[in-house]
């Protein structure tokens, strides 16, 4: 018997008012359990977009989105209850910015998942302890650096448990030195808690050391996909090849 | 240099043997306490009005005591001390002033609770609009409603818009009594121990601010980054609990400001209702003019109102101060 993917595209369209970001036919995905996703691509390739259509942030025009095997994008379903099991990080960490950190973290513990208050007290304190950030428990996000901010970010997420954490640009925000703490964070959920992770990043290293799979995206088609081996060592592809020369032009 | 470091050592244990002592330690407490109030130029306008407010409210809790008196007394009494100085008082002067000084302060109280009133009242409306107004759902019929509101009390004047509200509410509460037995408004009103004229005119006042606050509140609404809306519903909160525990508390930081703007815009708009027979600052003066014949009785009027103004703007800067999140809108200076 074949596992389950935790969550599955089929055919995934989305046109703006004058600009197609997901070209017909449409982009098909698959991510199975304790799969790391890194999704690269040059900007205005569709990968933001691929991500907010898959938890619904952007309703796609055409196309299914399958979580668990159960079709998320009909209108009888209630996509707060899908949101509680995917958890998403932005590129600009995004936190409420009026609450401290632990009460950022409790939030979405109270009003969501309405657990009781020992078991949300418990949470708080375990992924502050996760992300190095015990001490900052009563800081408000304007007092935290951008690496750190980031890292509540993830804490938040990770409190609720999600089946599946989404990462958009995690770290293009960051400079190269608070990158690291960021990264090393992620490296942690997969390494220690084995969550399935879909990341879009340009950080080559991590996907290289992490990736089981690696997908290429421009200009709102799915270009290649493979391991990270076959993408970043031999890359078969014409598009591939200088969009990695670039970026290795860059680093 | 030896000798030196030998005295101020004394000298501490000395210190250190007083602070044992239990009456001296009250002492020390004592100048501690005040040793940290000093009056500087930055705070000297907190002072002033710190001195104002003790002194109204003893001249308040003094018209609990002694009948027929003024929360203004005690500070009329300080003036008239001073002027004794000189071999002046107040009434000798001019038998007027206290009169007048007295007079107004009553309709300067009133002018106050109206506004103050009018603020809080269109507050919980304007905020009930914005969020109509900003709305992208399927509410249309109420957005435009929301919006037709908004843009017809933003559009016609205060004061035609008292006098409708004033003769409009009576005339079709005599129809509405004439046709169906409804007892009249004015009774109802009256009969609640109110007065007819304030009442209609703080909800004039009330639908009024409470367009321009809608459009303050939807400004900083739309002032907080679609990114804290992202996020939010991400975690599954609805669009309900977003609004509620993530925009709208960002959101009244933000307004303060530009509400500090509507509150002295109320206080001053007030002025108008002297037109519906309220007796407010401005019709008081109006009137205690009409006797006494003193064009100075208005500047005294612009004196009250000043002393409102000021005072409110400064507390809702205060206000500012303790509501501002770190790296959010506001800042100290």
């Amino acid at each position: 018997m074949t596992e389950q993917p935790v969550i599955e595209v089929r055919n995934l369209t989305k046109k703006f008012k004058d600009f197609e970001a997901l070209k017909s036919p449409g982009v098909s995905l698959k991510v199975m359990p304790k799969e790391v996703v890194v999704i690269i691509g040059s900007s205005g390739s569709g990968k933001s977009t691929l991500l907010r259509c898959m938890n619904r942030l952007i309703e796609p025009t055409t196309g299914q989105v399958f979580f668990n095997g159960e079709e998320i994008t009909t209108k009888e379903i209630n996509i707060n209850e899908v949101r509680k099991s995917i958890g998403m990080v932005f590129q600009q960490f995004n936190l409420f910015m009026h609450l401290t950190v632990g009460a950022n973290i409790r939030l979405p513990l109270e009003k969501v998942l309405k657990l009781p208050e020992d078991e949300i007290k418990r949470r708080i304190a375990e992924v502050l302890v996760t992300v190095n950030l015990s001490e900052k428990i009563d800081a408000y996000p304007g007092e935290l650096s951008g690496g750190q901010q980031q890292r509540v970010a993830i804490a938040r997420v990770f409190a609720m448990r999600p089946k599946l954490i989404f990462f958009d640009e995690p770290t293009s925000a960051l400079d190269p030195e608070l990158t690291g703490e960021v990264l090393s964070v992620m490296k942690k959920l997969v390494t220690e808690f084995h969550y399935t992770l879909v990341v879009v990043t340009h950080e080559i290293p991590f996907a290289k050391e992490l990736a089981s799979r690696v997908i290429f995206m421009d200009e709102g088609e799915i270009i290649y996909r493979g391991p990270p081996g076959d993408v970043f060592e031999n890359p078969s592809n014409e598009r591939l090849k200088k969009f990695l020369s670039k970026i290795l032009e860059m680093h | 240099m030896a000798v030196n470091s030998k005295e101020t050592e004394i000298e501490t244990e000395i210190e250190a043997e007083i602070e044992k002592n239990d009456s001296s330690k009250l002492k020390i407490f004592i100048k501690r306490f005040f040793g940290n109030i000093r009056i500087t130029k930055k705070n000297l306008g907190w002072w002033c009005l710190g001195l104002l407010i003790l002194m109204l409210f003893i001249g308040f809790i003094r018209t609990l005591i002694v009948p027929n008196s003024n929360y203004i007394d005690p500070l009329i009494m300080i003036v008239d001390w001073f002027l004794l100085l000189f071999g002046y008082s107040l009434e000798y002067l001019d038998y007027r002033i206290p009169i007048i000084l007295r007079g107004l302060a009553n309709a300067a109280t009133l002018s106050f609770y109206i506004s103050l009133i009018s603020v809080a009242l269109g507050f919980i409306l304007a905020a009930i609009l914005a969020v109509i107004l900003v709305n992208k759902g399927k509410v249309y019929g109420f957005k435009y409603l929301a919006q037709a509101y908004v843009d017809f009390f933003r559009s016609t004047p205060l004061l035609v818009q008292i006098l409708m509200v004033y003769f409009g509410v009576s005339g079709m509460s005599l129809a509405l009594n004439e046709s169906y037995g409804i007892p009249i408004l004015s009774n109802v009103i009256s009969d609640m121990g109110l007065s007819y004229e304030i009442t209609l005119g703080t909800l004039a006042l009330v639908l009024n601010t409470a367009a321009y606050q809608a459009e303050i509140i939807r400004a900083g609404i739309l002032s907080i980054p679609t990114g804290q809306t992202e996020a939010a519903r991400a975690l599954g909160l609805t669009q309900g609990q977003t609004m509620s525990y993530v925009i709208l508390p960002q959101t009244f930081r933000m307004v303060v400001p530009p509400l500090t703007n509507e509150i002295i815009n109320v206080l001053l708009n007030s002025s108008l209702l002297s037109n519906i027979g309220v007796f407010e600052l401005t019709k008081r003066s109006r009137s205690l003019q009409s006797v006494y014949f003193l064009w100075e009785v208005f500047f005294v009027a612009a004196i009250y109102y000043f002393i409102i103004a000021f005072s409110l703007s400064k507390f809702t800067k205060r206000l500012e101060i303790k509501l501002r999140i770190p790296g959010l809108g506001v800042s100290y200076d």
